[in-house]
Order: C-alpha cells, then structure tokens, then sequence
C-alpha cells in the first residue's frame, strides 16, 4: 500500500510539472500568433527558466528569435538563433536553426553568408532530405542578390508558380545599371531616357551642349586658361552630374519594383519568405 | 547539441552577447510592419544619393530660398552630388539667410565655399549619411 | 479504506501547495530575478510589479529603482529608492542612487537637497558627485577639505579640471579677427590651418585674376572676380571671428564629455550593490 502510494505521488508531481510546462508553452505561443512579440519573448524565457530537463529549450529559443525579427532585431534574433543551435537535439534542429540563419542573412542582403550557410547544408549528406528547402532559399538568396533568372530557373524547378513569376517580371522589367551608364558615356542625357526620365535626360544634354560649345570656343580662340576652367568647372562637373544621374534613377525603378513584388509576395506567402 | 569546445566557446561568448544586447528591451516595442525592410545593407551601390530637390522647408517669401529653389531645379539636379558637407551649400546660403540677414549670410557662404575647397579638413566634423554635418548654427554669434 | 482514500487526497494537496505553479509569487520572484541578472530591465520591472505590495521587500524595491535608472526613467527610479525605509541595510545605497537619478535629471539642488535630507546617513558617493556637478555646473571649485573625499587618482582629475575652468585656453575673437586682415591668418590663429591656407590661396587667386582681367580690359569679367575677392576676404574675417567662438565653445565642452568620461569609467562615483553572482 505505502509502495503504490509513493508510486501515486511520482506520477502526480510528474504530470502536474509536465502540465504546467505545456501551459505556458500554450500561453507564450497565443501570445506570439497574436503577434505580441515583446511579451511573448518574456513568456518564452520563463519557460526556458522553469523547464529543467530542457525539453522545450531550443524551441523556446527559436520562438524568441523569431519575435525579434518580426520586430526587425536582426541582431538579437541572429543571437538567440545561434543559442537554438547549440542546444539543437536534432539533425531537423539543428537544419531548423542554420535555415533560420540564413534567412536572416538574406533579409539583411549578407549574400555571400547565406550562400555559404546553403553550401555546408548542400554538402552535407545529413540533410539529404532537406534538399528542396535548400534550393528553395538558395533562390531566394539568388532574389536578394537580383539575379532574377537564376532565381526564376530555381522557383520553376520547384514548381513554385507565384515565385517565378515574381522572379521572372523582376528580371524582364528591371533596368540595367550597367546599359543606364554606358548610355550616358556616349550621349548625355540617354541614359535618363532609358529609365524614363525624359526631362532630366534632356536637362543634361542641354547643359552638356551648352558647356561644350563654350569650352570648344574658348580653346579655338587660344583662351587656354578659360577653356581649362570651362571643362573642369562646368562641362566635366555636368557630365559627372548625367553619369551620376543615369545610375540613381535605374537603381530607384529598380528598388521600386523589388519592394513591390516582395511585398506582393509577403502578403500572400508569409511564411515563405525570408 | 554542442559538439566540441570551439561551439562551447561560441556558446558562451553568445550568453554574454545577449547581456548587450537586452539593450534593446529596455524600451517596449511592436511588430515590424515590413520587417525585411529594416536594417537592410543595400547592395545596389556604395554611392549615397542625396535628394537634391526639394529638400529646403523654408518660407514661401523667402527670396534667398527661392532663388536656391530655382537653382538646384535647373543646375543642381544635373550636375551630381558635388558637395561633401550636409547641408549642401546652396540650403547652407538659404538657411543662414532665413537666420541672419542677406549680408552676413553672404560672407557666411564666401566662408563655407571656403571649408568647401579645402579637401584636408575632416576630422573636426561630424559625419552624418556620409557627408560632414556642418549646419549654419554654428557660425552664428 | 478511508485511509488510503485520505493519504490520496492529502497528497493532492501536498502537491498542488508543493508544486507552484510559474506564475505563483515565489516563482514570480525567482524569474524577476533572473531577468534583472539578464539586464532585461524592463521585463523585469514588469515581474516584479505584479507582485503584491506587502512582497516587496528592500531588496526588491531597490532592485525596482536600478532597474528603473539603468532604463533611464529616472522619476520612478526617485520613487522606488525612496520607498525603502530608514532603517534598511539598503537605504544608505538606494540614497546614493538617487543622487545619481537628480546627476542624469540635470538638477544639482535637488541632488543637494537629498544630501540635505539624508546627512545622517553614510553617503559620501553623494557627497563626491556633488563636488563634480557643482564644478562642471556652477563652478564651484572644492575646498581641500572636499578633495579628501576622493582617491589620489580622482583628486589628481579634479585638480585639472579645475585648472582648466580657472585658466581656460580661450581665442580672443578680437584677435582673430585682427589677425585676419592678413587673408588666412585669424584661422591659423584659432588652429584651422588648412582652412587658413585655402582662405590666403582663394583670396589671393580671384584678386590676381581680377587684377589680370582688368588689366586686358575685361571689365565684366574683372567685375566679377572682384566681387569674388571681396567675397572671401570679408568672409575670412567673419570666418575668423566665429572660429574663435567655435574654438572655444569645443574647449568647453570639451571639459564636459573629459568629466563625463570619468564619471562613467568610475561608475558615476557610486559604490555598485551586485545582486547577481
């Protein structure tokens, strides 16, 4: 009778310790989908706190990670993905967290991190069954890094429609930096015109012509001393001026529409982006 | 799991990190609207474009900042980022006028073209969005 | 029977007092705690209020007003360090602290006020960072009397400090001014020697040029390089004149952020109270 009494009162604490354990994970994961990140990352750390056998640990790490980076605390959220490795119990943990890493990475446009993260997962034959996930962040990295056509060729592979769509329009409608320049080296002002700024791109080329012809005739009547200040003051300053423009105005479209099609995408598939 | 010492090692440098970085809760905060757009390195280029239109927020009157209006719609536009100093000396002429009077705010320009064309001074500024914060405040007794 | 059925029940009760749960007041307590050693200030903050007032014991009222300093709401930190009684071990600390709080809040009377109110006590943190603010603030120089508060390290600080405010190295405006007649010179004057150059190299360039011009009979031209001329050369002047000002605007605050410096590799001058291992 005293054996199966002291058998009751084992199993009792037991279950009661496990019972509040399960509340409270309850109660911080409520708070964290009602998107109380700052309340629920303290929730998380009481429960990390209470949790002895840190059954609930790496979880709990990675739940406040989270909260930090959709409160944009990239380098706290980087902090406590770290901690969740350590204590990772898992192959699928341990991907968990370096995946969650990477994420952070490419959020934060840290390309060559997150490429290297994909590459050590790629290459390491534990995380075959992780395969599709890898190529499909490693597209995302490809997104971030605008390669729109390795990005798109990613997206299709996986048959991930939406996304190569995104990456596909991307990479047909963004404007060239490299064309936007060039353009503008032979003609002022073209470049403007190529990225639709036809006003600008007329600006520069009358103030070019302008600067131009006054240096040229002060050269041809043996002004020398004038003809030098004319084109370092006025005629290389304006062509400096429609290079410089020529750039801004291909990465602005250009930022435009990546901020577009990302947000068209976060707010369809939440979860699936970085 | 940790695995071998150096992941120990990096795991208590992490717990002291997080003793920095609780820093940032010492201050409430919400949800991040568009979380992916924070902090985030742009990689497009190093260059840091400033906006020159319209960046004046001055009196409608004011005739100095008028005709700074008129000039950077015709010539500061396209003739690029040329100023290393913030504000750019055409807004540092207009704001010392809205602050002074037209004369001193001339000799106040003559002074700043100054500082402009001498290349070796930096150290005493402060720099803010990568050009040196030299406001008209501070030459004003 | 009726034993084994009250022996069951006995241990449900024995258990559920036993086995707290997380968000009864001890455990509150102990993860209120945790979080303090974690500096996670606020959330802590946050624990420790919802427990009762009757559990707020000196340690935790003092652990209130640091939590409350560190985050920089220095009114509630006056108020949680004022809570704690006279006769607490704590009291002379939390004293201290709050003269720390009116140091951050910029008010040195209310900071000698606390003194005033609480002389009995041991509190000579506060008596020391009185000497300090009313030196950078009022200068008041301190007695030697008031230099024995402080180590030799400290008093050898305060000594040049006090030095530098009764002897400041000031530009006189009047001389720079002066001084820049001579196109370049007033800056040289006030240290800006690379500004002084290109002040004497532009001037001296546009006066030639307008010289030149007029010389060959460019009269626009001239007309506009003397205008220019004249532009740098009365703006070197003003240049001059506000450079002294400037120079010495920066040597006063330079004595400030050399103060703040020290307070802060010296804990603002109070003995810290560790609660964390």
């Amino acid at each position: 009778m005293n054996k199966l009494l002291i058998l009751l009162f084992v199993i009792t604490k037991i279950s009661l310790s496990q019972f509040d354990l399960l509340n409270q994970k309850e109660y911080a994961d409520s708070l964290y989908l009602s998107q109380n990140y700052f309340d629920a990352i303290k929730e998380y750390k009481r429960l990390i706190f209470f949790d002895k056998e840190n059954s609930l640990t790496h979880y709990s790490y990675n739940q406040i990670a989270k909260c930090y980076k959709y409160g944009g605390k990239f380098e706290d959220s980087y902090n406590y993905f770290s901690l969740s490795l350590t204590v990772a119990n898992s192959y699928k943990e341990v991907f968990d967290s370096k995946i969650e890493i990477c994420r952070l990475n490419i959020i934060q446009k840290k390309i060559r991190n997150a490429h290297r993260i994909l590459d050590e997962l790629e290459k390491d034959s534990l995380f075959n069954d992780f395969k599709n996930q890898i190529k499909f962040w490693r597209a995302w990295t490809f997104y971030f890094e605008m390669n729109f056509e390795k990005a798109h060729n990613l997206f299709n592979e996986l048959n991930k429609k939406e996304f190569s769509e995104q990456a596909k329009k991307l990479s047909e409608e963004s404007y060239s930096l490299e064309k936007a320049k060039i353009l503008s080296i032979i003609l002022p002002g073209a470049g403007q015109f190529y990225t639709n700024n036809y006003l600008s791109g007329l600006g520069s080329l009358a103030w070019n012509l302008l600067s131009g012809y006054f240096t040229i005739k002060a050269f041809s009547n043996e002004r020398i001393f004038d003809g030098i200040i004319l084109s370092n003051f006025l005629w290389l300053r304006f062509y400096k001026g429609n290079l410089e423009n020529a750039e801004k105005f291909a990465n602005q479209k250009n930022e435009e529409l990546f901020n577009r099609t990302l947000n068209f995408l976060y707010f369809n598939f939440p979860e699936e982006i970085p | 799991m940790i695995k071998n010492k150096l992941e120990f090692l990096i795991f208590i440098l992490i717990i002291s990190s997080l003793q920095l970085s609780a820093q940032t809760d010492w201050v409430r905060w919400n949800k991040s609207e568009n979380y992916f757009f924070e902090n985030r390195q742009t990689d497009f280029h190093n260059h840091n474009f400033v906006d020159l239109s319209d960046t004046l927020n001055v009196d409608k009157h004011n005739i100095a900042s008028s005709l700074v209006k008129f000039y950077k719609k015709t010539i500061s536009d396209f003739d690029g980022d040329n100023c290393r100093f913030n504000p750019s000396c055409s807004e540092f002429f207009a704001e010392s006028f809205k602050l002074t009077n037209l004369f001193t705010s001339v000799l106040m320009f003559f002074d700043r073209l100054t500082r402009d064309t001498n290349i070796f001074s930096q150290s005493k500024y402060k720099i803010i969005d990568n050009k040196l914060y030299d406001p008209p405040e501070d030459y004003i007794f | 029977m009726l034993k084994i059925i009250f022996a069951i029940i006995f241990s449900f009760i024995l258990l559920y007092s036993q086995n707290n749960s997380y968000h009864s007041p001890e455990n509150i307590k102990y993860f209120a705690d945790y979080l303090f050693c974690q500096s996670d200030y606020l959330r802590a903050i946050e624990e420790y209020k919802r427990l009762d007032n009757f559990l707020l014991s000196d340690t935790i009222l003092f652990k209130l007003g640091q939590s409350y300093l560190q985050i920089g709401n220095n009114d509630l930190s006056i108020k949680y360090f004022d809570l704690i009684k006279k006769k607490s071990l704590l009291k002379s600390a939390a004293v201290n602290h709050n003269s720390l709080n009116y140091f951050f809040k910029n008010d040195p009377d209310a900071l000698k006020n606390n003194i005033g109110l609480n002389s009995e006590l041991n509190i000579e943190d506060s008596h020391r960072l009185l000497i300090i603010t009313s030196l950078i603030n009022k200068n008041i120089y301190p007695s030697n009397d008031e230099l024995k508060l402080f180590n030799d390290s400290e008093k050898s600080f305060i000594t040049e400090i006090v030095k530098k405010k009764k002897y400041p190295d000031y530009k006189s405006t009047l001389t720079a001014g002066a001084l820049s007649l001579i196109p370049g010179l007033g800056k040289i004057y006030t240290k800006n020697y690379s500004d002084g150059l290109t002040s004497f190299f532009l001037t001296s360039l546009f006066t030639f040029l307008a010289y030149d011009n007029f010389n060959n009979s460019h009269q626009f031209r001239g007309y506009i390089f003397s205008f220019a001329a004249i532009g740098f050369y009365l703006g070197n002047i003003y240049g001059s004149v506000a450079s002294a000002i400037q120079y010495n605007r920066y040597y006063d605050e330079k004595v400030i952020t050399e103060t703040n410096e020290f307070l802060k590799r010296n804990n603002f001058l109070i003995k810290k109270v560790n609660f964390c291992e």
